[in-house]
């Protein structure tokens, strides 16, 4: 329980008490009477009135309910409120979840989980702040909003309407949750507040309010330190089910430049199956459709979500760049129950081979790519330190053997010791290893078998989130994929030499479909399809000018050009993003930029009754914040005051 | 006739008409039986003077089975005491029997004269008594009509003053003499404790003893005289007080504790042989002595 005004509650109770007790101590004036005996009087020992001092303050029935109604009254005025979450004393951080998951529509009250979720934060932030009616002073409150990212809406104030219009202003996004981050930027601003108050005695830690449907993916990073107090409200209902797109690519039909393959993962994360339909679009143009709905199983403990892929062949999509996968029925999350996807131009690549591999050697061959140029390590460490973008020049690199010197430009495929990466971190000696895992969904990966591969001579790699590990080994992975500043990079720790791979069939497919992909890569200095909340990147064609970008909602907004690379975002939505430039030649050019929500942690939707926090449990608040105890106090008070009255009255009576 | 100071508490009428009673006793002598008159002592007899209805607390050696026999109620026997008869007269002279209008004391001094003039107009040993402080203030020896006047002059020398001892006064009445006669005890009543010793220490010295107890209307229904509001009552004897808010209900329960404890005093009496009667200050006083008293048997 919580006192909202609690100041106003300990006034009144000190100045009413003193002057009742008073009361009792005073004494009733009385006119003195001489009778011959006060045999057949009764003794009264309590006065109903007093104007006089003093008498000693005896036991009275009367003094201790007027007391009792004194103290529900003062409880009254001071508002008690009986909550899960927090307290109004000190420094109280608001954190609003604004991520994918978030967009849910299964309120009761038919809004989104956001929506619900700033209500919610708006009425937490009046009760702390302004609820109480009587309140001298008000507690400092910030107001974070969180989703890949972190970005503080309102600093540390007193000012409700400041609060609830940054509140208000929180809006959606189809990223993923990174509560970990929050944390961070949440423990940032205390400690420069610490720093302001150093001396005072508001050393404690704020209360972090975490308004969220508990669809955290880095649920496990996000750990509470020390004295750090996180109270969950959550939002949105456990029984929500959920189905949309898991994966959704293509790629052109063998040699036929004009014949494009589709293919798209369609999930069900509900407990019964669901019969799903999906139409996929070029353009404006409907191209394929599923005959009859698609009968997706429903999720089980140890499978998952359940998962169909749709393959769609051969289809002819003209000059359309953009496809569009849409499933239906839709359901309670819009965002994945749409996909993007950009077809690139069909080109022969452009390759590079440094270090001695004679099977990638011939393997590169023969994909007959326009180029293949072969250096030896030492002449490839040369030629990137006469050019330090000569990886630019190729839609992909292929580096066996000593690492190069960096590789944050350019689209690489690494076998061997890795170079030093922002995200990945050596550790161990190299040692033998085979392959756990993979993603078969993965684009590098399609119709790749790894049962049989093992590697005597890996390379040990822990990885960051930002990082896609491929092919999971026993102690650590055999294949990565992720950006490496403003490249790419697939990277597998060990050679093909130390392997058995280069005599299995996978070794084809997986280096053939990642030089595609990193050929794909080229047409936006990224990826074709990104996650929502990266950056997009696209490098642009020498003298290309007035870079824009057209988000799926919203109004265009100018890119960041620079070194022929336009940068914009982060794409907070999920959708296709149309980029326009104007060439040398004066005209206008496009590309597009798919951006899609694939992440399962945000498809999940159903909320959990508890929250595990870097191990540390959290329960749920409910749906409701506050419980207000104030009216029962008064109440209570009433009906005392009916007692009192009644007692008073048979003592009157006597 | 009498004259002087008698007339300042008797009117001549009242006085005329009490030259016509006397006093009577249920007392035996000793050695006398029910219904037997065959024992005079020293040479006296005992006389049969009347009937009486019976009334609780009587003797029953004296009950006239025969009346009984024949209509079925019963009487007593009342018999005249041939030896010379003692009466004392005690008056309760404490401060509380000042309190009322007319004053409790004056009434009871009145009545005290009206007694004292019967037992003295039919030449019995006559004492009167003030109590008063945990003792008695006497006057012995009063025999014959011509001891009114000295008897008044005493009566009218007394006033309300000083605390009650009852137990103790009534002590000091049973020890001046061995007790065969009546005690007349006039007075409030209204004692804390010593109620019963005070009593017995009569009764059981064989005094035939007469409780009159005089109330002033104030005392019986303080609410129709002025007792109202937020007072703090004083006691006019011990001193202490009682705050009170007056109510209905306080004047209610007022009135069920003064009943309470008038009906403990006649069940004390009844008990020790003794008899009651309570009278309030507005009493006419000739209705008084040749009604009351002559029903509740103390005169005839």
């Amino acid at each position: 329980m919580s006192l909202l005004s609690p100041l106003a509650g300990l006034v009144l109770l000190a100045s009413v008490v003193v002057p009742l007790v008073s009361l009792y101590v005073l004494r009733l004036h009385r006119e003195r009477r001489t009778v011959s005996s006060t045999l057949a009087w009764e003794r009264r020992t309590e006065d109903l009135r007093a104007n006089v001092p003093f008498q000693r303050l005896r036991p009275s029935l009367l003094l201790l309910l007027q007391l009792l109604l004194l103290a529900l009254l003062a409880l009254a005025v001071a508002q008690p409120v009986l909550r899960g979450l927090g307290t109004a004393a000190g420094r109280t951080i608001l954190m609003i979840d604004a991520s994918a998951s978030m967009a849910t529509r299964d309120e009761v009250s038919g809004q989104t989980r956001l929506e619900r979720a700033r209500a919610l934060a708006v009425e937490r932030a009046r009760a702390l702040q302004g609820g109480g009616l009587l309140a001298l002073s008000a507690p400092e409150i910030m107001v974070i909003a969180f989703a890949q990212s972190p970005q503080v809406v309102v600093p540390f104030t007193t000012s409700l309407a400041r609060i609830e219009q940054g509140i208000e202003a929180v809006s959606q996004t189809d990223e993923r949750t990174c509560l970990a981050p929050a944390l961070e930027l949440a423990r940032a601003h205390q400690a420069g507040r610490r720093g302001e108050d150093e001396g005072a005695a508001s050393a404690s830690p704020a209360v972090i309010e975490l308004f969220s449907d508990g669809a955290i993916g880095d649920a496990a990073e996000a750990t509470p330190r020390g004295r750090e107090s996180v109270v969950w409200s959550r939002v949105g209902r456990a029984d929500t089910a959920n189905t949309g797109l898991s994966a959704a690519g293509c790629e052109r039909a063998g040699e036929d430049a004009d014949g494009l393959d589709t293919f798209a993962a369609l999930r069900n994360f509900g407990a019964t199956p669901a019969g799903l339909r999906l139409e996929l679009r070029a353009g404006s143009r409907v191209v394929a459709v599923t005959p009859q709905p698609v009968q997706v199983p429903g999720a089980s403990a140890t499978q998952g979500a359940g998962e169909r892929r749709v393959v769609f062949a051969d289809l002819d999509v003209g000059s359309e760049r953009l496809l569009r996968w849409t499933v239906s029925p839709g359901d309670a999350l819009a965002a994945d129950d749409v996909a993007h996807a950009v077809v690139r131009q069909a080109r022969p690549l452009r390759l590079a081979l440094v270090g001695q591999d004679d099977s990638l050697r011939s393997l590169l061959e023969a994909l007959s790519p326009a180029s293949l140029v072969t250096l030896d390590v030492a002449g490839g460490v040369e030629a990137m330190r006469k050019d330090p973008g000569w990886a630019d020049g190729f839609d992909a690199v292929v580096w066996v053997g000593d690492p190069p010197a960096a590789v944050d430009r350019g689209r690489w495929l690494l076998f061997g010791r890795p170079p030093a990466m922002p995200g990945l971190h050596p550790f161990g000696e190299p040692g033998r290893d085979f392959a756990r895992a993979w993603r078969t969904e993965h684009p590098t990966l399609r119709q790749c078998n790894l049962n049989e591969l093992v590697v005597q001579r890996v390379h040990r790699l822990a990885a960051e989130s930002g990082w896609t590990t491929l092919i999971e080994g026993g102690r650590s992975p055999l294949a990565l994929a992720g950006r490496t500043g403003a490249g790419f990079a697939i990277v597998c720790p060990f050679e093909p030499g130390d392997s058995n791979w280069p005599f299995q069939r996978s070794f084809v497919n997986f280096t053939a479909q990642s030089l595609e992909l990193l050929a794909g890569l080229g047409e936006v200095a990224g990826e074709t399809s990104i996650e929502p909340g990266e950056m997009i990147r696209v490098r642009l064609p020498d003298r290309a000018t007035q870079p824009m970008v057209q988000p799926p909602l919203g109004a265009a907004e100018p890119m960041v050009f620079r070194e022929g690379e336009a940068a914009w975002g982060p794409a907070r939505r999920a959708g296709a993003y149309r980029i326009s430039w104007t060439d040398a030649r004066g005209q206008s050019a496009e590309r597009w930029v798919a951006v899609n929500l694939l992440d399962e942690a945000e498809c999940r939707v159903a909320a959990p009754e508890r929250l595990s926090l870097g191990g540390q449990r959290i329960e749920a608040g409910g749906g409701s914040t506050t419980l207000e105890i104030w009216p029962f106090a008064l109440a209570l008070a009433v009906a005392l005051l009916l007692l009192e009255w009644w007692v008073y009255h048979q003592r009157a009576a006597r | 006739m009498t004259g002087g100071r008698v007339d300042e508490l008797l009117d001549p009428p009242l006085v005329a008409a009490l030259d016509r009673l006397d006093v009577l006793s249920r007392k035996m002598l000793r050695g006398t039986r029910q219904g037997e008159r065959r024992s005079r002592r020293r040479g006296q007899g005992m006389e049969f003077a009347d009937f009486r209805p019976y009334a609780p607390g009587d003797d029953l050696r004296f009950i006239d089975w025969n009346i009984y026999g024949r209509i079925e109620r019963l009487f007593l026997r009342l018999f005249l005491e041939e030896e010379d008869l003692s009466l004392v007269v005690a008056v309760d002279a404490s401060a509380s029997m000042g309190f009322g209008r007319p004053g409790k004391f004056d009434v009871a001094r009145r009545i005290a004269m009206s007694l004292a003039y019967v037992g003295l107009v039919n030449q019995h040993r006559v004492t009167l008594a003030a109590m008063r402080d945990g003792g008695a203030e006497r006057l012995d020896g009063l025999r014959g009509r011509r001891k009114a006047g000295e008897a008044a002059g005493w009566l009218l020398s007394q006033s309300a003053s000083g605390t009650l001892d009852f137990a103790a006064s009534c002590r000091a009445i049973a020890s001046g003499r061995q007790g065969r006669g009546v005690v007349v005890l006039v007075g409030d009543f209204l004692v804390r404790e010593g109620l019963e010793q005070g009593l017995q220490s009569l009764a059981g010295r064989g005094w035939d003893v007469f409780a009159l107890q005089v109330l002033a209307p104030e005392e019986i229904d303080p609410g129709a005289h002025g007792i109202t509001g937020d007072l703090r009552l004083v006691d006019v004897e011990a001193g202490e007080d009682v705050e009170v808010t007056v109510s209905e209900a306080l004047l209610r329960r007022h009135r069920e504790r003064l009943q309470a404890h008038n009906a403990r005093l006649r069940e004390l009496c009844t008990r020790l042989g003794a008899r009651h009667l309570s009278i309030d200050t507005r009493e006419d006083l000739p209705r008084l002595m040749l009604e009351s008293l002559r029903r509740g048997g103390l005169l005839r």
